[in-house]
């Protein structure tokens, strides 16, 4: 009997996704850290194994050292991400906006990408993450001459409520940090945001400036700019809020909910936590369909974490008297 | 056995700066927590049914063989293909391309065509592929000298030698169980609320099992095949023997990886241990444990294997035991006040291993204490960094949970003698010499305590406030060991306490922790990093199962030796 449709173990992705990064050269916790962002890429974009294959053609060797911050030159942090692709700046970001939003309330984190960045699937994973740390997040990408979209995530009791809108420019919201960014107002990141982001009417009912400000960076998200985009630099930025930071009065948490809600049709995807619970179920119980040609691929590249065998390891096996 | 509840009084569980000794670690037991014995007592519980439905096999034993397996809630399927080969061939490792027989056990009631398929696919270790019906694939291979003798004994019309059997304990010895998603195989996750196997390596521990039975069934029938009035095994004899298994490197790096999952596991049978002691035995308890004693006594008294300069010989721990029921006559089974004082006394008079075997028959002597317990044995192995935390705080972490990593002279040449890898052949893993042996750009990341110095070295030049996703993201290499300390540093039992890159560390001491909780019975080492043991030896046969036969069936008797080998030696 030829075998049924190949299909691997959702436990078999997220090995051959740790063992491939390992081998093309990230140290173990980054891998894993980085694989965990490929099987988000399988559950919420049916993709992980491809955006591996992908990634690891272009890519056979990747150097996380690469990366380097750049906050001394801007008011928010900035991960210049050099030729290293955005699977690899989206984890960094992640840590460093998670961590500057529980100590500031928010944390902005804007990431460079090459302009042959093939792994903007992935970059979705970074929303995904800071809402299981408990934190409202936006992550809104802008690829050049390629795609854009804004993926924005809010924590949920078992799994993060995600929406992903397609933006087709890069967002107002992205091209507003990037020029505060690029305006260089050393320690002056909170007046520079809010002069950006108010310099229209406001509009709503907030309590709070901090809340309105939400309001707008999630707002402003999910809309094209305006302006023209040719001096705009292909990057990301990762926007992280703690939404029991003391300097919201509360609420944060449920605005964001009800921006989902009401803009649903803004979103091309809305994620409900059930539906990703199901879906993760199903792949639990019935495997993950991959083409073999990828699976033997990446099954080969797994291999770069294992030795060799010769005759000295042979010999260096159980027979250990 | 005291089956009434006990008052749920809890002792103060074991400090974790000794029990997490690798040597202390390797002197422990199986217990009645174990994953075998759990297994066990809901196989007869819920009195499954296990038919050998078809069984095509010649004189040599080559051919094929398939059982069903009913429970209250499911079925299941373990079809096997078996073949003689050579000895030469017989290589108990992982990286073997042959086996006298291989099988799967699968939901439901597979095609012919779905067999032959898998059949197939079995002994492609790495790449062969499975589906999610299949829960578990396994190889194993014949014991060479036991199995060979039963069946002369039984083609010649007669029972084989009991005491020559002894010395091994089992027909089939297995070498390895894939599950959990390997090879394409059902993950744990998927397991239904009420699957009969979903606690944690119960489907490894049944397929275990299943060889154990199809030992049996493989040697009656060659040896009808060969003589149609030869005898068949006596069940005595059956009950007697269990199944082989051959452990390695593997089983060590497993315990190094899965810290949520010694803690989970360690943590249990501490708990169920401290409950033990708590109890203040009555006098039908203290003669309960004195009959258990007796026979665990005989138990290792009668097993010869040698166990090397790596654990306690047997007959040293049958000296152990008759000790303690000498104790128990001395005081008078009146003046045992409470358990724990008798522990206190083992504590100064016996060795570990001794220690271990007490601890795990007072917990057999009061089944109750393990009530809620096996309930906890899954865990989520779910891990993440805690990036906002400072620096200083993680310092301080490590300074309070990490002390004996960080208290480890890792300057000596010998502290980092070693280096652990896996060999693309198998991914089995291996020992490696630094700065002799190229494979080291392969090393794996199983040196905590080395990460642990590392870190603190970084972490001291940093800013206190700096956090940890800041120190990060200019240490990436810190992650790993950052991520495991922010995650299991408040568990007690995770991190195994010693340095497996010493020259001096003896992996077997965690082979023999994991096969205590999976359920070993016996241990015989090869090397520091090898070991051959039998599970289920006196468990009850699927008759007993089928009758629901609760019997204590640990240290079973030797049974008597037949007519034709009374004058033997």
């Amino acid at each position: 009997m030829e075998g049924p449709p190949m299909k691997i173990s959702t436990r078999e992705v997220f090995q051959l996704a740790e063992r491939c990064l390992a081998g093309a050269g990230l140290p173990p916790g980054t891998a894993r850290a980085t694989a965990r962002a490929i099987w988000w890429t399988e559950v919420y974009k049916g993709s992980g194994c491809t955006t591996l294959r992908a990634l690891l053609e272009e890519y056979p060797e990747l150097d996380r050292t690469k990366l380097k911050r750049d906050d001394r030159t801007s008011p928010f942090t900035v991960v210049v991400g050099d030729d290293q692709p955005s699977l690899l700046s989206s984890t960094a970001a992640l840590d460093l906006g998670c961590s500057e939003a529980k100590r500031d309330g928010i944390g902005i984190v804007h990431a460079t990408i090459p302009e042959s960045d093939g792994t903007s699937s992935v970059v979705g994973h970074a929303a995904y993450h800071a809402a299981r740390r408990g934190l409202v997040s936006i992550v809104t990408y802008y690829g050049g001459t390629g795609e854009s979209f804004t993926v924005v995530g809010t924590p949920g009791q078992s799994r993060p409520l995600l929406a992903e809108a397609n933006v087709d420019r890069p967002s107002t919201s992205y091209r507003q940090i990037t020029d505060v960014i690029h305006s260089r107002s050393y320690n002056r990141k909170r007046t520079s945001l809010y002069r950006k982001f108010f310099d229209r009417d406001r509009s709503g009912d907030h309590s709070s400036a901090e809340t309105c400000l939400i309001d707008r960076l999630l707002s402003e998200s999910v809309r094209p700019d305006r302006e023209t985009s040719e001096d705009v630099e292909p990057g990301f930025v990762t926007i992280c809020v703690d939404p029991f930071h003391p300097r919201f009065s509360g609420g944060i948490q449920q605005l964001a909910e009800r921006f989902v809600t009401d803009q649903e049709a803004d979103f091309a995807t809305v994620y409900r936590p059930e539906r990703v619970r199901k879906r993760v179920q199903q792949l639990s119980d019935r495997g993950v369909d991959v083409e073999r040609d990828v699976w033997e691929e990446l099954f080969e590249r797994s291999n770069g974490i294992f030795a060799p065998d010769s005759e000295g390891a042979q010999r260096a096996g159980p027979g250990l008297d | 056995m005291a089956q009434e509840s006990v008052p749920r009084r809890l002792g103060s569980l074991r400090d974790p700066s000794e029990l997490m000794q690798p040597e202390r670690l390797g002197a422990l037991k199986h217990t009645r927590l174990s994953f075998a014995r759990l297994l066990m007592r809901r196989m007869v519980d819920e009195q499954w049914e296990i038919d050998l439905r078809e069984v095509t096999l010649d004189e040599e034993g080559n051919g094929r063989a398939r059982y069903s397996i009913s429970t209250p809630s499911h079925e299941f399927s373990f079809p096997i293909f078996s073949q003689k080969i050579s000895e030469a061939e017989k290589t108990d490792r992982i990286t073997a391309d042959t086996w006298d027989m291989w099988g799967f056990l699968c939901e439901g009631n597979p095609s012919d065509e779905f067999v032959d398929w898998q059949f197939e696919e079995l002994p492609n270790v790495r790449t062969g592929r499975a589906t999610p019906d299949v829960l578990i694939w396994t190889r194993g291979n014949r014991s060479s000298r036991f199995f060979d003798h039963i069946v002369d004994s039984l083609t010649a019309g007669h029972q084989p030698d009991v005491d020559f059997l002894a010395k091994g304990g089992y027909l089939i010895r297995s070498s390895g169980y894939y599950g959990n998603g390997l090879n394409g195989t059902k993950v744990f996750r998927s397991f239904e609320s009420d699957h009969p196997l979903g606690e944690p390596y119960l489907a490894q521990m049944f397929s275990a099992y299943m060889w154990r039975i199809f030992g049996y069934d493989l040697a009656d029938t060659i040896a009808a095949e060969r003589n149609s009035d030869a005898a068949t095994l006596d069940p005595a004899i059956k009950r007697y023997l269990g199944t082989g298994n051959s452990s390695g490197m593997g089983v060590a790096l497993f315990a190094m990886n899965h810290p949520k999952l010694v803690h989970t596991w360690l943590r249990a049978r501490e708990i169920a241990l401290a409950r033990a002691k708590a109890i203040e035995p009555s006098r039908e308890d203290v003669v309960t444990l004195q009959n258990f004693l007796a026979k665990a006594e005989v138990w290792f008294e009668e097993d010869d294997s040698d166990s090397k300069e790596f654990f306690l010989s047997k007959s040293e721990i049958a000296s152990g035991l008759r000790d303690v029921r000498n104790r128990l006559d001395d005081v008078g089974s009146s003046d045992v006040s409470s358990w724990a004082q008798l522990c206190d006394w083992s504590e100064r008079n016996l060795k570990p291993e001794a220690r271990e075997v007490l601890h795990s028959l007072l917990i057999d002597v009061h089944p109750s204490v393990c009530e809620g317990l096996a309930e906890t044995l899954t865990t989520s192995e779910k891990t993440d960094i805690v990036p906002e935390m400072s620096t200083a705080t993680l310092r301080s972490i490590l300074d309070s949970n990490y002390r004996w990593a960080l208290n480890i002279d890792m300057s000596r040449p010998e502290a980092t003698h070693h280096f652990w890898y896996r060999s693309e052949n198998g991914e089995e893993p291996r020992l490696g010499i630094t700065g002799e042996n190229d494979a080291e750009e392969y090393s794996r990341p199983i040196d905590i305590a080395l990460r642990v110095q590392r870190l603190e070295d970084d972490l001291r030049a940093s800013a206190p406030s700096t956090t940890v996703g800041e120190f990060l993201f200019d240490h990436p290499e810190h992650r790993y060991v950052v991520e495991r300390v922010q995650t299991v540093h408040d568990l007690p039992y995770a991190e195994i306490r010693g340095n497996p890159l010493d020259a001096d560390f003896i992996p077997l001491h965690l082979v023999s922790l994991i096969k205590s909780f999976w359920g070993i019975q016996k241990a015989h080492p090869a090397n520091k990093g090898w070991v051959k043991g039998t599970f289920f030896q006196g468990a009850p046969l699927p008759e007993d199962v089928r009758d629901g036969d609760r019997s204590y069936w640990m240290y079973p008797s030797r049974p008597e030796r037949a007519n034709e080998w009374r004058d033997h030696r």
